[in-house]
């Protein structure tokens, strides 16, 4: 099929396979490899992007279901060389080790950010519910998050 | 390369699903059907996906019916219920399933067509007594009672049809409140052990007039427990009837931790019913 869709609000137009899935299409196709595969089935969350402003799995959305949407990656973050908040705040507060999970939990970070800029910790936790983190740093993850927030003051 | 059908309408959905084989696959939120596709190597002749019928995406609620559109996705199902108290179970399920990614794209018609026996939004859909809305081939249109719409482990949807929406009578339903509890290994991204819908009538002073209890998640389709609903019926909702509630599962599940559990899930259920 001919797909047309936008990734970083950049028009996209590639011939794919129906089936192929989103995170492929990122990672091989167009060589954004900030997106992550982990678990495959939509359980660890590494793979979330933003599609149409809400967090999505890359590894659960097919070619089938992306024509003419919006899809944002970590790399569609960072403005004009500079990073953007919430890449600054997990940098800051060492929300950090191996760094699998992060580019998946900063997405989700940011889809709560956009629809909720002044997240209770409860409401941080619950919009990383379906991220984890083998390294176990979500109390730096979710410091992090609520730094951004209250950096931003509100505005996103 | 699979052929891949995206209509952008009922009518051309109609045309579609009139070429679709034993071999094909429709495509709702994903959340279930790519899993399956990438465990079992599927490779479908026909990819029908339903993401882009912007009717398939509506809720419409007015103070008679409510008609939740099949591509609904559970967080739209939640947002759009939530607070409704005779839907409200409705809100607790959608809202419960997965996790913010999965709710951001799996569908109640989704998760009612793929016919799993751990799903939430059946056993709700059940209690409330919704008319699932049917189009096949063609366009033709039918509706099935929820209660008639599973049969051995599946569905009763033929070759070629897809669920439209779901609807619920409202004006049945007034009076009542509803709510959904679930049973899983921790408390966020988890799959039921034990899902129960409850919706009570009850008067002026709380005593329930009359009550409804479909549970999930036991058996291959949601199941009322008549049992539990005499005890409820008379009484407060009050968590103390939670022992002789959790002792009507006896006999319906062989796993002896659900007996035990059950309890806890009715206890938890009626302290909803505490708010007013």
């Amino acid at each position: 099929m001919r797909l047309n869709f936008f990734v970083n609000d950049a028009p996209v137009s590639l011939e794919v396979d129906p089936q192929r899935r989103l995170l492929d299409i990122l990672r091989e196709d167009l060589e954004l490899t900030g997106t992550k595969e982990g678990c495959s089935e939509g359980e660890c969350g590494a793979c979330t992007v933003i599609m149409d402003g809400l967090a999505v799995h890359a590894c659960l959305t097919l070619a089938a279901q992306l024509q003419g949407r919006h899809v944002t990656t970590i790399e569609g973050l960072e403005k004009n060389g500079e990073l953007d908040i919430l890449q600054r705040c997990f940098v800051e507060e060492i929300a950090i080790q191996c760094g699998f999970c992060t580019t998946g939990m900063i997405m989700s970070a940011k889809a709560l950010l956009l629809h909720n800029p002044n997240p209770t910790e409860e409401e941080i936790r619950t919009a990383l519910s379906g991220n984890l983190c083998r390294c176990s740093g979500y109390v730096q993850i979710v410091n992090a998050v609520s730094r951004a927030a209250r950096e931003l003051g509100g505005e996103v | 390369m699979s052929t891949c059908y995206i209509p952008n309408t009922l009518d051309e959905l109609g045309g579609a699903l009139g070429h679709l084989t034993k071999d094909s696959l429709i495509l709702a939120g994903g959340t279930d059907l790519v899993l399956k596709i990438r465990s079992k190597y599927l490779y479908p002749d026909i990819l029908l996906s339903l993401s882009d019928i912007p009717e398939l995406r509506e809720i419409r609620i007015t103070p008679e019916q409510a008609v939740i559109g099949s591509m609904s996705t559970m967080h739209q199902v939640e947002l759009a219920l939530d607070g409704l108290e005779d839907l409200q179970a409705l809100a607790d399920a959608a809202g419960g399933v997965g996790s913010p990614q999965i709710r951001n794209k799996a569908t109640i018609g989704g998760n009612v067509a793929n016919a799993s026996p751990a799903a939430d939004t059946p056993s709700v859909l059940w209690a409330l007594n919704a008319q699932v809305d049917i189009m096949g081939p063609g366009g033709v249109r039918r509706s099935v009672p929820i209660q008639q719409f599973f049969a051995d482990g599946k569905t009763v949807l033929s070759l070629g049809e897809v669920i439209l929406s779901f609807t619920i009578d409202r004006t049945a339903l007034t009076g009542w409140r509803s709510a959904f509890v679930k049973l899983g290994h921790r408390s966020q991204v988890t799959i039921s052990r034990i899902g129960m819908a409850m919706a009570l009538r009850q008067d002026a002073s709380g005593v329930i007039q009359d009550a409804r209890v479909v549970v999930g998640a036991i058996k291959p389709i949601p199941f009322p427990l008549p049992a539990a609903e005499d005890i409820l019926r008379g009484n407060l909702p009050d968590p103390c009837l939670a022992e002789a509630l959790g002792a009507t599962f006896r006999g319906n599940t062989r796993r002896a931790y659900k007996e035990a559990a059950a309890k806890g899930v009715f206890e938890d259920v009626l302290l909803r019913f505490q708010k007013n």
